[in-house]
C-alpha cells in the first residue's frame, strides 16, 4: 500500500506540474514560482480530496513545507496516514 | 472627491495592515511633495510616463501622487511579473524611469509625452502587442466624483484593501477613491492567504466600515471556516472582476452579518466599478444594478441578450499604440465591453456571459492567445490551444491542450517559468494527438474544452 508520503508528493508533483522525477528538495511555499497563493490553494483542495480531510483556516497558513503538510495529515489521522 | 491639480488636499492616514504602523495624511503629503522635487531634480516632466513595480505598499501610492503632481503618468507594474514582460511592457510605453523599493531606474533620457496621462494599467504585456490602457486625470477625477454620488460613504472612516494595486479594481476604486477622500486605508498584501484566513480579526481590528472583494476571495474564506468579525463596525462590502452566484452572494451575506454585500460591474477600461446593486438587494446570478456615473445600451440584442455598452465620463483615452484595437471598441463616445446581458424595465444590467474567450481566474484576466504564443515558441510543442476550465474555487483555471513533438510534457510546462507570471501558467494539461479546427482552419476553445474534459 503506498504510504502517505509518496501519495503526498504525487499529489505535489502533480499539482505544480513538476512530473514524475521533478525535485521536492528545498520546496517552500512562496519560494517555488508554481507553489504561490493560488498554487496553494489548489494544494489544499487537493489534499482535502485524496486525503478526505479538511484543513481549517488555521492549518492552511501553518503549513509551507512538505514536512509541515505530512506532520498535519498525521495528526488528522484517519485516511490521512 | 479631488481634481487634476489637488489630489493631495484630503490624504487620510495608510495603515500598513500587518505591522499596524500608521502613516498620517499630514505627513504623508509631506513625504509626496518631496517626492515629487525629487522626481522634478531627476528631471521627470508633466506627460512623461514612470513605472512604479511595488506590492500593495505605501510607497506605491506615495510616489503614484508625486508622480501626479508633477502631472506624469504613472504605470504601475505587478511586481510578480517575469523580467521579459516587464522588458517588453517598459518598451512599449516608452517609459523614463522604473521605480521599485529603493532604487530608481532610469531608461530613457526623454520620452514622448502626453499630457492629460495619469495612469496606464496593463492588462497583458506578454505577447509583442502589449495592452495597456490609458487614463486621463479628467477621466479619474469624474470617476471619483461618480462613486462619491452613488456609494453611500460618508460615515466611513476606514477601509482595507485586499486586492492587488496595480489593478483598476483594487488601485482607482478600492483604494484611491476613499484615501483621497480622507478615509483611513489599511493596506494588506495582495492575495495574502494569511489575511483572508484572519479577515474577521482585521475587520475587527481596524474597525473596518468597507472592503471589496472577488468571488474567490469568499469562497476562499467561506471553505476555511475563517471567523467572521464580531464587531458590527462594517458598513458594506463589495464584490467584482468576476461572476457572483447567488448561492455565495447570500452565504457572503450571512458572513457579513448585516453589511450588505454589493455585487459590482467595472472593467479596467472604464477605470473600475460603472455599477452596483442596491445594498439589501435581493441576490440574483447576473444581477449588477444600475450604472454609476454611466449609462448603459444593450447592442444587438436576441431575447433581450446582447452586448452591452457603456458611457461614462471615466472611460479610457485608449489601448496605448493600438489605434485599431482602440477604434473597435470605442465608439462615438461608447465603449463595447465585451460582455452580454440584458436591461430590466428599471434601467438594471443583468449579465449573461461573455462574448470572447478571456479567461477569468479569480478575477485576473488571462487572454489564451498571449499564453498560446509562448507556448509556441517551445521547441517541445507542435500546436497548442489554451482555454478557461471550470474551477470550483478561481472561477476558472488555465488549461492548455498541447501536441507535443517528441518532448516530454513536464518539460514544456517547466519551460513556461519565468516567462509567463505565474497566474497565467496553465495548471490543467491535455496532450492531444491533434488540436481540431474547423474547415476554415479555426480552433474553437469551446470544442477543445469539451473534448479535454470527455
Amino acid at each position: 500500500m503506498e504510504s502517505m508520503e509518496d501519495r503526498l508528493k504525487k499529489i505535489v508533483r502533480s499539482v505544480f506540474n513538476l512530473g514524475p522525477s521533478g525535485s521536492l528538495d528545498g520546496l517552500v511555499y512562496k519560494d517555488h514560482p508554481r507553489w504561490d497563493s493560488l498554487g496553494h490553494i489548489q494544494l489544499i483542495l487537493s489534499l482535502e480530496k485524496e486525503f478526505r480531510v479538511k484543513f481549517s483556516s488555521e492549518d492552511v497558513v501553518s503549513v509551507r513545507t512538505l514536512e509541515d503538510i505530512a506532520s498535519l495529515l498525521r495528526k488528522k489521522g484517519g485516511q490521512a496516514s | 472627491m479631488g481634481d487634476r491639480m489637488n489630489f493631495i488636499g484630503n490624504l487620510g492616514p495608510l495603515i500598513d495592515g500587518k505591522t499596524g504602523e500608521v502613516h498620517e495624511g499630514g505627513a504623508l503629503k509631506s513625504r509626496i511633495r518631496r517626492r515629487a522635487a525629487e522626481l522634478a531634480v531627476e528631471g521627470i516632466l508633466g506627460g512623461d510616463r514612470v513605472a512604479l513595480a511595488y506590492g500593495n505598499s505605501p510607497e506605491l501610492l506615495i510616489d503614484l501622487l508625486a508622480l501626479w503632481e508633477r502631472h506624469a503618468c504613472a504605470i504601475p507594474l505587478d511586481p510578480g511579473l517575469p523580467a521579459s514582460e516587464v522588458e517588453r511592457v517598459l518598451q512599449h510605453a516608452e517609459a523614463r524611469m522604473l521605480l521599485s523599493p529603493g532604487r530608481t531606474q532610469r531608461l530613457r533620457d526623454s520620452s514622448r509625452r502626453e499630457a492629460g496621462e495619469a495612469l496606464i494599467l496593463y492588462t497583458s504585456g506578454t505577447t509583442a502587442l502589449p495592452k495597456g490602457i490609458v487614463h486621463t486625470f479628467e477621466g479619474l477625477a469624474s470617476k471619483f466624483r461618480a462613486l462619491t454620488e452613488n456609494i453611500e460613504a460618508a460615515s466611513w472612516k476606514t477601509v482595507l484593501c485586499l486586492l492587488p494595486m496595480h489593478f483598476g479594481h483594487g488601485l482607482i476604486c478600492n483604494c484611491l477613491w476613499p484615501w483621497l477622500a480622507s478615509r483611513g486605508l489599511v493596506l494588506f498584501p495582495s492575495n495574502d492567504l494569511e489575511v483572508f484566513s484572519r479577515l474577521g480579526e482585521a475587520v475587527d481590528r481596524y474597525r473596518a466600515d468597507f472592503f471589496s472583494t472577488v468571488p474567490s476571495i469568499w469562497r476562499w474564506v467561506l471553505h476555511t471556516g475563517a471567523a467572521a468579525p464580531r464587531m458590527k463596525t462594517l458598513k458594506r462590502v463589495h464584490c467584482a472582476s468576476a461572476p457572483l452566484d447567488e448561492p455565495l452572494w447570500e452565504q457572503a451575506n450571512a458572513w457579513t452579518a448585516g453589511a450588505p454585500v454589493v455585487n459590482v460591474y467595472g472593467t479596467t477600461e472604464t477605470a473600475g466599478w460603472i455599477a452596483g446593486t442596491a445594498p439589501g438587494e435581493r441576490p440574483e446570478d447576473g444581477s449588477v444594478g444600475g450604472g454609476w456615473g454611466c449609462e448603459f445600451q444593450v447592442r444587438e440584442a436576441r431575447e433581450g441578450v446582447g452586448e452591452v455598452w457603456a458611457r461614462t465620463d471615466a472611460l479610457m483615452k485608449g489601448y496605448l499604440g493600438r489605434p485599431e484595437m482602440t477604434a473597435a471598441v470605442l465608439r462615438a463616445g461608447w465603449y463595447r465591453t465585451g460582455d452580454l446581458g440584458r436591461l430590466d424595465d428599471r434601467g438594471r444590467l443583468h449579465l449573461r456571459g461573455r462574448l470572447d474567450d478571456v479567461i477569468n481566474k479569480a478575477g485576473l484576466k488571462i487572454y489564451p492567445d498571449d499564453v498560446e504564443e509562448v507556448l509556441k515558441q517551445c521547441a517541445g510543442v507542435a500546436d497548442v490551444c489554451v482555454f478557461g476550465e471550470p474551477h470550483p474555487l478561481f472561477g476558472e483555471e488555465v488549461a492548455a491542450a498541447v501536441v507535443l513533438k517528441g518532448d516530454a510534457l513536464s518539460r514544456v510546462q517547466s519551460w513556461c517559468d519565468g516567462k509567463l507570471a505565474g497566474f497565467k501558467i496553465p495548471r490543467k494539461w491535455y496532450p492531444l494527438k491533434e488540436i481540431p479546427r474547423n474547415e476554415r482552419g479555426k480552433v474553437s476553445r469551446r470544442r477543445v474544452l469539451e473534448l479535454c474534459r470527455g
